[in-house]
């Protein structure tokens, strides 16, 4: 599973690039961000998170694909799954 | 893959994703706690918990707010994020949190053999209760409701308005025995092999502090 975290309303980019690398879909999480150094006021800028669920193959291509079509370097982080279901169907 | 990567608080890569469920209010405290321990990235998001006590549940108020925090970090900082988060959190006591790490693709070392599975649940929005009912049937509880955007079918555009998908997100910590039944339970109740059913995977835990357990049951 990708974990791509981008600035609020970039997700949708975000998965039309993985889609067109091969993904099949795509959940966003609306998150708030931890600023590297706490202010006296505090600052959290909104980003959004979109888990991507794939298989290994495709994992390598989809986080090129991302990557590429982002100007700033995004981070994208990547989970290992044990198990799943619900993805095997070729609809 | 030549873009510049952004300085980070850490410079060596992140290879752990520490997920902490924590009361809502004190997400932000979390995260710059882990920002201080050295985590390269921390993001919180809203969630809903669900107490596994019977009477709430009858009284409809069994959900309580939570909040969420993924945080990535580097194994080398892992036992000292423990800590502070037992110290400072007081997530070694019950009742105050939960924290679990997952092993990162780039791990050097795979993890053999855990005890532990974390399980993400992704559905309908409003079919996440029925999930709960199922898991709770199956002796699993203390689920968290996330909720999500986005689905196979993304945004579609109608009359000039953006239709997003609304999605339902459980994440569920639980001992790895019954997990493989609990995949095939809800593959045939919910017909999750059939498509837009909703999915349903599995990580492995490394290693997890304040979780509940129905032997505490009793303080």
């Amino acid at each position: 599973m990708l974990m791509v975290s981008v600035p609020l309303g970039k997700a949708e980019r975000v998965v039309q690039l993985a889609n067109k690398a091969g993904a099949r879909g795509a959940t966003i999480l609306h998150t708030r961000e931890a600023l590297p150094e706490p202010k006296s006021f505090q600052l959290e800028p909104q980003r959004d998170i979109v888990l991507i669920v794939t298989s290994a193959e495709l994992q390598q291509g989809i986080e090129e694909s991302i990557r590429a079509g982002f100007e700033q370097a995004i981070k994208v982080y990547c989970v290992p799954i044990l198990n799943s279901v619900g993805l095997d169907h070729n609809s | 893959m030549n873009k510049e990567q952004k300085p980070t608080v850490t410079e060596k890569p992140s290879d752990m994703l520490l997920a902490c469920v924590v009361t809502r209010g004190k997400g932000s405290q979390l995260m710059n706690l882990l920002r201080r321990e050295g985590a390269s990235y921390a993001v919180s998001t809203f969630a809903e918990g669900t107490i596994p006590s019977h009477i709430l549940n009858m009284l409809g108020i069994a959900k309580t707010k939570k909040e969420l925090v993924f945080a990535f970090i580097n194994r080398e900082i892992e036992e000292t994020c423990y800590q502070s988060l037992a110290h400072e959190m007081k997530l070694d006591q019950t009742g105050h949190g939960v924290a679990f790490s997952i092993p990162l693709c780039n791990h050097p070392e795979p993890p053999a053999e855990t005890k532990l599975a974390a399980t993400f649940i992704i559905v309908d929005k409003g079919r996440g209760e029925d999930v709960l009912d199922l898991l709770d049937e199956l002796g699993l509880r203390g689920g968290t409701l996330i909720s999500a955007f986005g689905g196979a079918s993304m945004t579609d555009i109608r009359f000039n308005l953006p239709i997003q998908p609304e999605k339902e997100l459980i994440f569920m910590v639980a001992p790895k025995e019954p997990l493989p039944n609990m995949l095939k339970t809800l593959d045939e109740k919910l017909s999750f092999s059939e498509p837009h059913q909703g999915i349903a995977i599995t990580f492995a835990i490394t290693r997890a502090i304040g979780l509940y357990s129905e032997e505490k049951k009793g303080k």
